[in-house]
């Protein structure tokens, strides 16, 4: 959810805290989502422990997501139902209310966060503003269209980067904003020398959605998404992972319009020596005998740290030098490794640099995905994403990004995958 | 057929925030007129929502008529909408005689009532449904229309069965239901 949107569901649940209705309850969570992950990080700031999760998608009973057990609805005990304190964020509340009322949940225990008593006056208020940032960015860049990236994920932006130069000359496009809604995105674009590039916060990144909504072409904004939730007229993403609808070809046909022969372009590399030294003297690693390692990712289930200290303790036998890629100065470093952190323009020569990368799959691997190096990429095999497996989705080679990664999926054999992995380096 | 809208009425609320209104019109005239628009399609929404007593425990779907199987097959599938919502009943929405005849005579299982109404109203609604928050047991099976809704082309150029697209796309099911 949106920063605004998260203030007002913590107002809420700090409005419970204080009541006391949470004391001694059992909190549940309906659906696996980021919204649910959100609501846990507030519940926990209170000191409470989530109970569990339940979602309608059997492939997620029994795994654990941020900690936390996932389970099926039908498999609520007879004291969750009857005590138990329910948290919702989702599209589908209503549905989701009423399937926990059949069940005998009573409705003064069910909260549902997700907005719906938004007005009209309101929303254009928003798409007012909307229209203002648009009007202040063309007062200083151009009158220009305007491109939007409104999701936070680098992976969709370099996977646009790399048909970002077809996509213009085809469109015979010489000047234009862009407009991306964090930092790595910002970076994401230097890899690819976007221009007018200017990063707006998530709030900002909803004022133009509405006015969007409000105003569609001639709002003069396009939106470089195969298709965002406010947008319910697209009904694209339902169909992700049907039929050949992968990330590539659902961006090259449906967000790009391109032919089908039009590949992803990788990003001649620039040289970044110097910078890429640098990294290296700080950190002490060595180039080419350095494991950098990405064991986090935003998806939702992680892999267990011992698991990471078994494969750090094996690559140190062998003799690398081993870092965690951190996202950020203060993320901590997986015991036993060093720190990493860099800017992610410069990631690409980072791996090629150091030789070997070892991660979960998440946007940094696209980043890194023209980087000759030896990559190994982890999917976790229960994964869905819609209507296919991550790696089925998202897996390089498909993409066409790069056939040089090694990319395994795993089933919670996590000694066959140690093997895998450390097999090929 | 729905009685016309009450443009008055848009008009009044309309003006309610009257210095974002003078603003915006001395600026772009176009937005003004776009939320006048909008309001217009909540009033159709409105009369028609009333008119047929709409609840939490209804559906509705609204036929375009623009793809023939695609509203068979939607008709068809309806049941599994209906029970994914938890509803009780399904209102239909159709804008051609055609469709209201076939509506009329599918054997539903269920409570089914259906409408005829102009296509510009039944547009009206989707534009309404298309930019606020509030209706969320409804759906369509406009092709093209808001300019962003790639329906059509998704039947077009790609390889997805009829089941798939309604299931999927229109009703936003989990799965891809299989009648025998």
């Amino acid at each position: 959810m949106y920063e605004d949107e998260l203030e007002r569901v913590k107002g809420k649940i700090r409005k419970l805290h204080h009541e006391g209705k949470l004391v001694n309850r059992q909190i549940i969570f309906f659906g696996v989502s980021e919204n649910t992950r959100q609501m846990m990080e507030i519940v926990k700031e209170y000191s409470y422990k989530p109970s569990c999760i339940i979602d309608n998608e059997r492939a997620k009973d029994g795994k654990y997501c941020y900690q936390t057990q996932v389970k099926s609805v039908s498999k609520l005990s007879k004291e969750e139902i009857e005590d138990g304190i329910y948290f919702i964020y989702s599209y589908f509340w209503k549905e989701m209310q009423s399937q926990l009322y059949q069940m005998g949940v009573s409705k003064e225990r069910v909260h549902s966060f997700f907005l719906t008593d938004r007005t009209l006056d309101e929303q254009f208020e928003r798409a007012e503003k909307g229209f203002e940032i648009c009007e202040e960015l063309k007062t200083e860049i151009g009158d220009y269209p305007i491109f939007v990236c409104p999701y936070t994920g680098t992976g969709d932006v370099y996977l646009i980067g790399t048909f970002w130069d077809e996509y213009l000359q085809r469109n015979c496009i010489e000047n234009y904003i862009f407009l991306v809604v964090n930092k790595p995105c910002e970076m994401v674009t230097k890899i690819f020398d976007i221009k007018n590039v200017r990063k707006i916060t998530q709030v900002e990144s909803s004022y133009l959605m509405e006015y969007y909504k409000l105003c569609l072409k001639d709002s003069d904004l396009i939106i470089l998404n195969d298709s965002w939730w406010e947008l319910r007229a697209n009904p694209l993403q339902r169909f992700r992972g049907c039929k050949g609808l992968y990330f590539t070809q659902i961006f090259r046909k449906f967000v790009f319009n391109l032919p089908e022969k039009s590949k992803p372009k990788q990003p001649k590399l620039k040289k970044e020596d110097e910078r890429v030294s640098r990294i290296f003297e700080e950190a002490q690693i060595r180039p080419q005998n350095t494991v950098i390692i990405a064991p986090f990712s935003n998806t939702l289930f992680d892999l267990p740290l011992d698991f990471w200290k078994d494969i750090i303790l094996e690559l140190r036998k062998k003799g690398y030098d081993i870092c965690t890629n951190c996202g950020s100065p203060t993320e901590e470093p997986i015991e036993g490794t060093k720190r990493l952190f860099f800017p992610l323009d410069i990631a690409p020569q980072i791996i090629q640099n150091a030789g070997y990368f070892i991660g979960v799959r998440s946007g940094f691997c696209d980043c890194i995905s023209a980087s000759k190096a030896k990559k190994i990429i982890i999917y976790d095999k229960n994964n869905r994403f819609f209507n296919c497996s991550a790696f089925e989705y998202f897996n390089l080679k498909d993409m066409q990004l790069c056939d040089d990664a090694i990319e395994i999926e795993y089933d919670y054999d996590y000694d066959k995958l140690k093997l895998d992995i450390l097999s090929n380096l | 057929m729905i009685d016309s809208i009450d443009i008055d009425f848009c008009l009044n609320v309309g003006q309610a925030n009257k210095k974002t209104r003078q603003k915006m019109v001395c600026d772009n005239s176009t937005f003004e007129l776009k939320k006048h628009r909008i309001l217009e399609c909540k009033q159709v929404w409105k009369s028609v929502s009333e008119k047929l007593s709409i609840s939490d425990r209804t559906v509705t779907l609204v036929l375009s008529g623009e793809n023939t199987e695609l509203d068979q097959k939607a008709m068809s599938h309806l049941k599994y909408y209906v029970a994914r919502k938890k509803a009780i009943r399904a209102e239909i929405l159709v804008c051609d005689e055609v469709s209201f005849e076939k509506v009329i005579k599918y054997p539903f299982d269920f409570p089914v009532n259906v409408t005829l109404m102009k296509k510009s109203e039944l547009q009206a609604i989707y534009e309404y449904y298309c930019f606020a928050f509030n209706m969320t047991n409804i759906t369509f099976t406009f092709l093209e229309y808001i300019e962003y809704n790639l329906l059509g082309r998704i039947i077009e150029e790609t390889d997805l069965t009829l089941e798939e697209i309604v299931d999927l796309g229109v009703y936003w099911l989990r799965e891809v239901i299989e009648e025998s």
